[in-house]
């Protein structure tokens, strides 16, 4: 069977803190998996443990395997940095490097990994990562201008566009559209249906009804622990933990 | 008008004329150093050399000037690497130890006494040469602007938000790349500021070259371990002489740093547009 | 931007169901007259295609709660989802009716029986069938009022024809009095379920039976 990513027995630490217990699950390609729980469960700990992007705090621990393709991300002979080009990760604030125009923003990556050979590559690879983030149509006359005078929504797309430009296998999306008004909210989930015939994308999100709405396969975390893992339609119709059911009608908290 | 108004405009009144108070230095300092020493601001007053104490030529404070331009450039050279790269593991790197002890550090020499700092080039670099030198002048400057520049640095660094961090590493690039093309790009408005104002305290900070590099007058450079002259010190020098001739190249040296430092901080401001987050 | 809205995914299945619902009915029911007029046995095959619709009967219920669960499904949406439940049971119920014609078959005696009048209406309700199911498929309001007009027709032949058999009295075989009794009957429920159908179509587009 092939799965974009699994996780095994997966722990981590901040310190003393035991943060993720033990987690395990499979995520199939080319869907959209949801993690869901409340505030401070874990799952954005979780989704930076899967790239990697956790060893950023120096107070990190992480025990347990991630493997996409077989490999796991936390063996020794595995260079960080691939690691993480396996992987495009979107915010959950728009984070375009502000000094930078729209068209470096998305160049940025294929260009100091060494993707392509030359200009014309890197033009056609910009043009394409921006028509498959719906945001070609809005920029293309404008490509030269600072990435900071986007809207939200925008800069939303263009952070996707920068993310695909490296052509991952997995897209990791934190909380993605909690900062952004209900329009521009709506654009990006209508992109990610589109975008799981490519990728295979996994979302963390707050709100359970984003989770309903647009995922596959949907997790619920609870204090690090995970609770339920099914199909979306099963789990909101017929939840098998009572922690879930009492998450998903609201009754939590 | 009641009582609280009246208290409010009273108090608003006192404390804007502090703050007028507190700005009239730099403006009467300005108008008072320019209205003695601009009358010298030539081409032949920067590169002559100094006049004799009572007649010949005017003369100028040309080996004082090249001799502020070399151990500026050195000093910012040697401070500004040693500075960046420390402010940069210091934002970068705060949870070690290391870190710690050397942030603490930094933040008392910031206060340092520059004459013991001067004291110490002395033992370092002009005892065992047994001459006064560039380099002891260099050195003990270099010393001054690390602590300044690497805590400035420090400060650039840590205001870059962090998801912004975390955006540039996730796109798999290494540290150094993250940290020194792509970060360094986003903080480079306080970076370069930093290097700026290190370049102006070198410039005119004195205590550190009156025991390093003698300050002779009449060679416009005759090597790194020899004796070199520099504007601050000159100043000192011709305006405690008794000539009156060498008082007015005193007059006239202090213009021109004052303008160097004004240029510099005009440009640290102009140049580098600000980064919007 | 052109992209389908997250409910999309899920009306377009459930648009996919009611169209299968849509044909087995037409075929249960064109299959069930059939055999009556031609006294060949289908019995089991049409059994078969009322089970079939029975069970996704259930599947657009299940399509339906799942998808009110997971979209919050408002307006036109969540007329058109109320709607589907309600249509599909219209379809069972047609498929069931079709059984029930099948099976008379059975109770037709040797010699036959004149079923003209039943064929007559079998056309009439056959076509209201398939036309109501076309106008719910594609939405069309005037086709569906062109059903409910219809039935008024088939309500006065029904009546027509039931008044005719008792006067034919004992002139007539009892069996193929009883046949033709039965099978009239069903094709006039039927109609009454097509009427239904159109006016769900009705709460659909405009909120309310006409």
């Amino acid at each position: 069977m092939n799965w974009a990513i699994e996780v095994n027995d997966l722990n981590v630490w901040y310190g003393d803190k035991h943060v993720i217990k033990n987690v395990s699950f499979k995520v199939p390609k080319n869907i959209i998996f949801a993690v869901m729980g409340p505030s401070g469960c874990g799952k954005s700990t979780l989704l930076r443990a899967m790239n990697r992007l956790l060893e950023l705090n120096p107070y990190a621990r992480v025990e347990g395997q991630v493997k996409i393709n077989g490999i796991d991300v936390y063996s020794d002979n595995v260079d960080i940095t691939w690691v993480r080009r396996q992987f495009g990760m979107v915010f959950q604030t728009p984070n375009p490097f502000p000094h930078l125009s729209i068209y470096e923003n998305v160049a940025l990556g294929p260009k100091l990994n060494g993707l392509v050979k030359d200009r014309s590559e890197l033009d056609e690879l910009v043009k394409h990562s921006l028509q498959q983030a719906y945001l070609w149509d809005e920029v293309k006359n404008d490509l030269k201008k600072p990435a900071s005078m986007l809207s939200g929504g925008q800069q939303q797309r263009l952070c996707i566009a920068r993310a695909l430009a490296l052509k991952p296998k997995i897209i990791l999306m934190d909380e993605p559209t909690a900062n952004l008004d209900p329009v521009a909210s709506s654009k990006i989930e209508e992109l990610m249906l589109e975008l799981k015939e490519e990728y295979t994308i996994i979302i963390v999100t707050h709100n359970p009804q984003q989770a309903a709405r647009i995922s596959d396969y949907v997790a619920f975390l609870y204090m690090g622990e995970l609770i339920e893992i099914g199909e979306t339609s099963m789990v909101f119709t017929r939840p098998r933990h009572v922690l879930t059911e009492k998450y998903v009608v609201g009754r939590m908290g | 008008m009641n009582k609280r108004k009246v208290i409010e405009k009273v108090m608003l009144g006192v404390i804007s004329s502090l703050a007028i108070v507190s700005a009239i230095p730099i403006f009467a300092i300005v108008i008072n150093i320019y209205s003695e020493g601009a009358r010298h601001l030539t081409l032949d007053f920067l590169i002559d050399l100094p006049p004799p104490p009572v007649g010949g030529r005017d003369g100028g404070i040309g080996p004082a000037l090249i001799g502020s331009l070399i151990l500026t450039s050195l000093a910012v050279a040697i401070g500004g690497s040693i500075g960046f790269f420390t402010g940069l593991y210091l934002s970068e790197f705060s949870h070690t130890r290391l870190a710690q002890y050397t942030q603490m550090s930094l933040q008392i020499m910031v206060e340092f006494p520059t004459i013991i700092i001067g004291l110490f080039a002395y033992m370092i670099l002009v005892a065992p040469l047994k001459r006064f030198n560039a380099l002891a002048g260099a050195f003990a400057l270099s010393i001054v602007i690390i602590p300044y520049i690497a805590l400035n640095v420090r400060e650039a660094y840590r205001s870059i938000p962090y998801t912004l961090k975390e955006a540039a590493f996730s796109l798999g690039f290494s540290a150094p790349t993250a940290y020194l093309r792509i970060l360094l790009s986003t903080a480079r408005r306080g970076v370069l500021t930093a290097l700026l104002i290190g370049m102006a305290k070198a410039a005119g900070e004195t205590a550190p070259l009156l025991l390093t590099i003698l300050g002779t007058t009449f060679t416009y450079f005759g090597g790194l371990d020899q004796p070199i002259n520099a504007i601050p010190l000159l100043i000192y020098n011709f305006a405690l002489s008794p000539y009156e001739r060498w008082h007015q190249v005193a007059w006239g040296a202090a213009a021109v740093l004052l303008t160097i430092i004004l240029t510099i901080f005009i440009i640290s401001r102009l140049v580098v547009r600000e980064v919007k987050i | 931007m052109s992209l389908k809205r997250p409910i999309d995914y899920g009306l377009e299945r459930l648009n996919g169901l009611m169209s299968d619902m849509v044909n087995l009915a037409g075929k249960a029911l064109k299959k069930s007259i059939e055999s009556v007029l031609t006294r060949v046995d289908n019995i089991e095959e049409v059994r078969k295609m009322s089970s079939q619709l029975l069970f996704m009967m259930d599947e657009v219920g299940e399509l339906a709660v799942q998808l009110i669960a997971r979209f919050q499904p408002v307006a036109s949406d969540l007329r058109e989802i109320k709607s589907a439940i309600q249509v599909s049971y219209d379809f069972s119920r047609i498929g069931r009716y079709a059984a029930n014609i099948s099976e008379i078959v059975r109770m037709i005696p040797e010699g036959g029986c004149d079923f003209t009048k039943v064929k007559e209406l079998s056309q009439i309700v056959l076509e209201m069938v398939e036309e109501a199911g076309r106008a719910y498929l594609s939405k069309d309001l005037k086709k569906a009022e062109e059903v409910r007009k219809r039935d008024d027709q088939v309500d006065y032949l029904y009546a027509e024809n039931i008044k005719y058999l008792i006067q034919m009295g004992g002139k007539i075989d009892t069996a193929c009095l009883l046949s033709t009794a039965l099978i009239l009957r069903y094709l006039e429920r039927i109609a009454d379920h097509t009427c239904y159908i159109a006016d769900s179509l009705s709460y659909i587009i405009i909120g309310r039976k006409q």
